[in-house]
């Protein structure tokens, strides 16, 4: 009856900032980005590149009435959304919502719970997580509408295939609720979930054509350096030739940093605010975030022009007298060197770890920031993690050895021999440079290469859009990935209690790290038994760097061992014909679907009945 | 929309039939009261015509009015073919314009708003220069490079016309003389051999943000409101 999906939307739901692109089958470079209508100010409408992933919710009043509605809604919606929103609510932080998706992947608050403003006096109208990616993807979806109508383009929606991003540190809940969002939304229930770093490097094969099989060669391991607003993700993705074609394979992913692009122009602006105030210069709150800006726009200039010492600095007064008001200053090249070059990308040892926070005393709850802003260090951890996540699995262990490198596995940390950077803040090539001078410190004996071509803003928008055509078409270069973790459920100690003694539980492997998207393992040689009539919990767990389990591996002290991802819950009905309370025996199944969610069940021995696990995202 | 349009179009011809077959009496009265006179009889009898054939001309066009305003209410009576069994993603609603009409000069204080609030240009233009030192107005001046910058890049992406300026060019016959404003003096024909004294610049798009509202433009309008702190 239906033909198929027509052509491919790609859609970067951003921690800070969110971008759309579509593609088309039988275009030479296949994605084009899409400008996002929206709201830019009261009573004005029009389009951006990008749109800020920010929620205002304004006061009944505040504006003229009808002024915030864009053209497609009925009425003025609650929260106005995108860069106006984030504009109007740097003065409002109890009424702006931002960093929503970051909430999805942390786990000490329920993000389907209204939460958001965060910390927020608000008592009603706040909003969840959840709710708030909804809007966004909701957004999103009209302005692709409002794109094609303005281009004159037959395509709609329905026709698309929706391809939306995910850090590649989303665990399965974060991905669980992305995908609901989505649908929620109205994105349809087929949108396919794709990891960031995978999709820059898709943008890259895009930009780059046939090619790329010039740029890179098999034994290669390519290193993603993704550095965005406010978060950072790394991935590997190594080079290996079978049969003679050269394949691509995701092998590690990053964890969820909370350290980006913003945690620079700030470092810069507290700087410079202290050279202010020794001048006995005080800025409001209003100065303080147009120095932020000045600070963003004087980094940019810097890095952009070798031969200037300085970039002057002025900022406004809040009144109307701009001439009497200004302050003056500069941003000094010392200064950038010092905070950025050598604050957020210093050399550092490859043995070196970055600062955990103190974990004595109590912590207020909240989003987990970094405590430590030295991104060399935690780019040394992630491939120190790599390594041990590729020893952990022969398989594995011979990707990466091959090709006579059986160097990398007596070495500290997994060295890349490429590096794709994307985002904003790798605009600049110094801090390009830097981070290829950083990885080569690491083993001189081998040069690093940048891998270049791909938009730093809008790549991964485009990498999206471009692998949703190949899921069309069937045609060009794919990165095989699979999960990027392994995941366990947690089984009770069956040992005696004793007094003051807390048994280490055990967890069993149920999904292999890398396991294909499409495919269904089963945990053949564990029998559980289920008491009908009740509501059956398990604990969950995961990791990012046991390559090496298979289905049915058991951890003996998972909480040590493992990362506690959610709560896993399942109703179990009354069978008609056993009463109630009965035992039936069941084998755990898990499938991969191809869009990149994890599904688990119990299969009832001998029978058709199935109950599907769910996730409970459930808090204290 | 276009019912609604037509409906005051009905009332009208309507009015215009009614006075028409009042008209046509009238002449007809006439007619009959100066039987007798030759001339004018046969004056009036071209009168009454014209009067009867408009009268029938507007008769027509109502019932063609009405007609059709009938038959839009059946269509907007008229069940709705069911929907389809549930597609993947919600129908597209019906396509509402993105571009509304704007009234003349509504774009141009829209621009001015955003010069005014990115780059404080007004601020600018209107605070007593007279008073400042050039340091104090060199100050003010990055605030408003900065942020008019970013709205003329944004609205237009200016680029220039003439590559190099002080280079010597050729303008051949039948050049763009909207592109090139020849100045000084000029022989009688092309091709001209000039100097580039500005390189002119072009806009590689115009994206002007629009108005969310078709509204009049008021008197005394707002470029920005004061601002007042809670």
């Amino acid at each position: 009856m239906t033909t198929g999906p027509s052509h491919a939307v790609g859609i970067d739901l951003g921690t800070s900032n969110s971008a759309l692109a579509v593609a088309f089958p039988g275009e030479a470079r296949s994605s084009r980005p899409v400008e996002i209508t929206q709201v830019l100010g009261p009573g004005r409408i029009g389009e951006k590149r990008t749109f800020a992933s920010a929620l205002y919710l304004p006061v009944t009043g505040q504006f003229p009435p009808d002024s915030l509605r864009p053209p497609w809604a009925d009425r003025e919606p609650a929260f106005v959304a995108g860069d106006f929103a984030r504009e109007t609510g740097a003065q409002a932080p109890d009424r702006l919502v931002t960093s929503a998706k970051s909430w999805l992947s942390y786990r000490s608050v329920d993000p389907t719970q209204p939460i958001l403003p965060w910390g927020s006096d608000l008592k009603e109208r706040k909003i969840s997580p959840l709710e708030a990616s909804r809007l966004y993807l909701e957004h999103l979806k009209e302005a692709c509408r409002a794109d094609a109508a303005r281009n004159g383009l037959p395509a709609t929606l329905e026709d698309a295939r929706f391809v939306l991003t995910v850090p590649a540190s989303f665990d399965e809940v974060a991905r669980k609720l992305t995908a609901q969002a989505a649908r929620d939304a109205g994105l349809g229930n087929d949108v396919v979930l794709l990891e960031e770093p995978q999709a820059a490097f898709y943008a890259w094969l895009d930009s780059v054509g046939p090619a790329w099989r010039e740029q890179v060669k098999p034994g290669d391991l390519v290193l993603v350096c993704d550095v965005g607003g406010g978060t950072t993700d790394f991935s590997l993705i190594a080079v290996a030739e079978r049969s003679g074609n050269l394949e691509l394979e995701r092998i590690s992913v990053g964890r969820h940093i909370l350290l980006g692009g913003d945690n620079m122009d700030l470092a810069l602006a507290y700087n410079l605010r202290g050279r202010l105030e020794e001048e006995g210069k005080e800025l409001d709150e209003w100065q303080f975030m147009a120095l932020v800006q000045a600070c963003r726009l004087a980094k940019e200039a810097l890095f952009d022009k070798r031969d200037l010492a300085e970039t002057p600095i002025s900022i406004p007064s809040r009144g109307s007298s701009l001439f009497a008001g200004t302050l003056s200053t500069a941003l000094p090249r010392s200064l950038l060197e010092s905070v950025i070059v050598e604050g957020f990308f210093a050399f550092t040892r490859p043995e070196v770890r970055p600062q955990e926070r103190p974990s004595a005393g109590l912590r207020e709850l909240g989003l987990p920031y970094e405590a430590d802003a030295v991104l060399s260090k935690h780019l040394a951890a992630f491939l120190a993690r790599s390594l041990r996540n590729v020893k952990a699995s022969p398989a594995l262990t011979a990707l990466v050895s091959g090709n006579g490198r059986a160097d990398r596995l007596s070495a500290d940390l997994l060295r890349p021999d490429a590096v794709l950077f994307n985002g904003g803040v790798f605009r600049p090539k110094r801090l390009r440079d830097r981070v290829l001078e950083l990885v080569a410190s690491w083993d001189k004996t081998r040069p690093v290469r940048e891998l270049t071509g791909s938009d730093p803003d809008l790549a991964v928008a485009r990498g999206a859009a471009a692998y949703g055509l190949t899921k069309i078409t069937g045609k060009g270069p794919r990165i095989r990935a699979g999960a990027s973790r392994s995941y366990y459920i947690g089984l009770d100690p069956a040992v005696p209690a004793i007094p003051g003694y807390q048994p280490p539980v055990k967890a069993l492997c149920v999904v292999p790290q890398g396991m294909e998207e499409g495919s269904e393992q089963v945990l053949e040689d564990r029998e559980f038994g289920l008491w009908t009539g009740t509501r059956v919990t398990f604990r969950f767990f995961s990791s990012p760097s046991r390559a090496g389990d298979s289905v049915g591996t058991v951890i003996q002290n998972a909480e040590r061992d493992l990362e506690e991802t959610s709560g896993l819950e399942m109703d179990v009905p009354a069978i008609e014909g056993l009463g109630d309370s009965t035992i039936v025996p069941v084998k755990l199944h898990a499938r991969l679907s191809e869009l990149g969610t994890l599904e688990l069940w119990m299969q009832r021995k001998d029978a058709p009945d199935r109950w599907e696990l769910n996730f409970d995202v459930r808090t204290g | 929309m276009v019912r609604n349009d037509t409906k005051p179009l009905r009332t009208a011809a309507g009015i215009a039939l009614f006075l028409a077959l009042i008209l046509s009496a009238v002449t007809a009265w006439a007619l009959i009261g100066s039987r007798g006179a030759g001339d004018a009889g046969m004056r009036i009898q071209t009168v009454l015509a014209e009067a009867l054939a408009l009268a029938l001309l507007l008769c027509v066009l109502w019932l063609f009015l009405l007609v059709r305003g009938l038959a839009d209410g059946r269509s907007a009576a008229e069940p709705k073919p069911t929907a389809a069994p549930a597609p993947a993603i919600q129908p597209a609603a019906p396509p509402k314009p993105i571009h509304t009409a704007s009234e003349p000069g509504s774009e141009a204080l829209m621009l001015l708003s955003l010069l005014q609030e990115k780059g404080r240009f007004v601020d600018f233009v209107m605070d007593d220069i007279a008073a400042y030192t050039n340091e104090q107005v060199g100050a003010a001046a990055r605030v408003v490079h900065q942020g008019c910058r970013e709205v003329i890049i944004e609205a237009f992406a200016p680029l220039p016309v003439a590559p190099i300026e002080n280079a010597r060019m050729t303008l051949e016959p039948g050049y763009d003389a909207g592109e090139f404003r020849l100045v000084g003096r000029v022989s009688a024909s092309p091709p001209f051999t000039v100097k580039v004294t500005h390189k002119g610049w072009r806009a590689r798009h115009v994206k002007l943000p629009r108005s969310i509202k078709a509204d009049k433009i008021p008197e005394n309008p707002i470029i920005v409101p004061a601002e007042v702190a809670a």
